[in-house]
């Protein structure tokens, strides 16, 4: 049996960012989302040139090599004379193969997917409790990775919850200090059909009246409550869900991004 | 031309004559809008029926080369006695300036007031319904007339409240609409559309006193230009209200 794969990125500023820092895209089985890091210089351009870098490397296929979209990233940024800490930037991924979806988190920010059989959602949220993620950039020099490390809690907290409409069930949670925290997960289309990555953004929520924080677990149910999946389905969705929120004075503080990805059998 | 199993019908309440409209399932892009075109194809306006045809070959092939063009929905209505669907809301790109040839056939009376209801209702409802399917949606609305209402069924009263109807929040973000009286060279015509224009809540009222090539290419410009601006305002709070063009 054939199948169709669409996808849909969108990318919104928080309330704290301006210029919008994180990024994101699909194209041709493949999706990215990328988060700048706020504290380091340019990484509203330096996450676009990384999205599109491992673009670039996946349809070259060089997907499997790790540092080739790291290098294709660094000699974009040398021929610009760009400092090259732009490229601080989270990076998560999602292509589309025969059989499943195949997510790989760099970096922190959450993945998540919606139960072909029962419509619940598998949510996996990875932190750095450190408050500093590892960026895969640091992979282009040992002197950033020793630095981060030199950081305190180096390591990255990952936690998985089961969401139905009756309840949000914490199902595991694993602490890694396993360097670089590449974190890949499979999606098989048998059991998933919807499958989406996002920035940490979705976890900056908070009702601005109540001062009080809105935790993505909370939201995420009702943003990928898709009306229908053709075109631009995400930013559709977003953009009426995002407007929905602040008339209830709810607004995100990070950059928000997204990435979604769904699967349906063709006759 | 959109296939028949890609459109949907519907029917307006206390309606003769419902609409068709791309099946929302189809529509891919985040916010549409709707354009309608009545057109006036009473006996009247056979003597520049051709030129009448040019202009809306005109406004679509203009429209075509909008940046807005993706995000339009076009619903193009003839009206005499009856009203006549040439097509319901459909995408710019299935709309070809060739499917705008020999499309009038004149004769009949001025449904003026069935017109105008269908047209608001229409709206009203296909915004909706998108809408409801989280697209952004607002309309703009051209009622093109020669002469004056004397065939309708519906009333007044009912034109009125199908535009009150149109300003509710969940079933367009704005509508413009406009009248145009085409070769209105006697004053009392005139006045009438132009009371019309008040009494059933149309943003403007355009005058065209001769109908002719030149006339009537200006008001394929004004037509295009307006429905780019209202596009342009989905989203960014503007409302589209372009100045005639002078000769």
């Amino acid at each position: 049996m054939s199948f169709l794969v669409t996808s849909d990125a969108a990318y919104y500023p928080g309330l704290s960012h301006h210029p919008c820092q994180d990024y994101a895209t699909s194209e041709d089985g493949v999706g990215v989302v990328a988060d700048g890091c706020s504290t380091a210089p340019g990484t509203d351009l330096g996450a676009r040139i990384l999205a599109h870098a491992f673009l670039a490397s996946f349809k070259s296929g060089l997907a499997q090599q790790p540092m080739a979209y790291l290098n294709h990233a660094h000699e974009v940024l040398t021929k610009l004379k760009l400092d090259p800490r732009c490229l601080y930037a989270t990076l998560l991924t999602i292509e589309a193969s025969r059989t499943d979806f195949v997510t790989i988190m760099r970096g922190d920010g959450i993945v998540m997917g919606r139960s072909r059989k029962d419509g619940h959602l598998k949510v996996i949220i990875k932190e750095y409790p450190g408050g500093a993620p590892f960026y895969p950039a640091y992979l282009l020099n040992p002197e950033w990775v020793s630095r981060w490390q030199s950081m305190a809690q180096p390591w990255a907290v990952s936690s998985t919850y089961k969401i139905t409409p009756a309840e949000v069930t914490l199902v595991g949670r694993h602490q890694s200090t396993n360097i670089p925290f590449f974190d890949r997960q499979r999606w098989p289309y048998d059991e998933y059909d919807l499958v989406a990555i996002g920035s940490d953004g979705w976890q900056s929520f908070r009702h601005h009246h109540q001062n009080k924080p809105i935790s993505a677990l909370q939201l995420l149910p009702e943003v990928l409550a898709f009306k229908g999946m053709k075109g631009a389905f995400l930013k559709r969705r977003l953009s009426r869900q995002l407007r929905v929120l602040e008339e209830r004075n709810t607004k995100a503080s990070d950059d928000l991004s997204m990435v979604a990805f769904y699967h349906e059998d063709q006759p | 031309m959109p296939k028949l199993n890609q459109l949907e019908y519907f029917k307006i309440p206390s309606g003769h004559y419902g609409f068709s409209g791309t099946r929302v399932e189809l529509l891919g892009a985040t916010e549409y809008t709707l354009v309608t075109i009545a057109l006036d194809t009473s006996s009247s306006v056979s003597e520049f029926k051709k030129d009448l045809e040019r202009t809306v070959r005109d406004i679509v092939t203009s429209c075509h080369q909008s940046p807005r063009a993706d995000n339009l929905l076009i619903r193009l209505v003839a009206f005499s006695s009856k009203l006549k669907e040439i097509h319901g809301f459909k995408e710019l790109y299935d709309c070809t300036p060739q499917d705008y040839e020999n499309f009038i056939q004149t004769g009949g009376m001025t449904a003026l007031y069935d017109a105008t209801h269908n047209a608001v209702h229409a709206m009203s409802q296909y915004g909706k319904n998108l809408m409801s399917h989280d697209f952004d949606v607002n309309g703009i609305l051209f009622v093109i007339t020669d002469g004056v209402e004397n065939q309708s069924s519906t009333t007044l009263t009912d034109v009125v409240q199908a535009f009150k109807d149109s300003t509710r929040k969940e079933h367009l973000g704005s509508l413009v609409s406009i009248l145009v009286g085409v070769n209105v060279d006697d004053a009392d015509l005139s006045g009438h559309l132009e009371q019309f224009k008040e009494q059933a809540g149309f943003h403007q009222y355009l005058e065209i006193q001769k109908a002719g090539a030149d006339s009537l290419a200006r008001l394929a410009k004004f037509v295009c230009e307006s429905i780019g601006l209202q596009s342009k305002a989905l989203g960014g709070g503007y409302q589209g209200n372009p100045l005639w063009p002078s000769p």
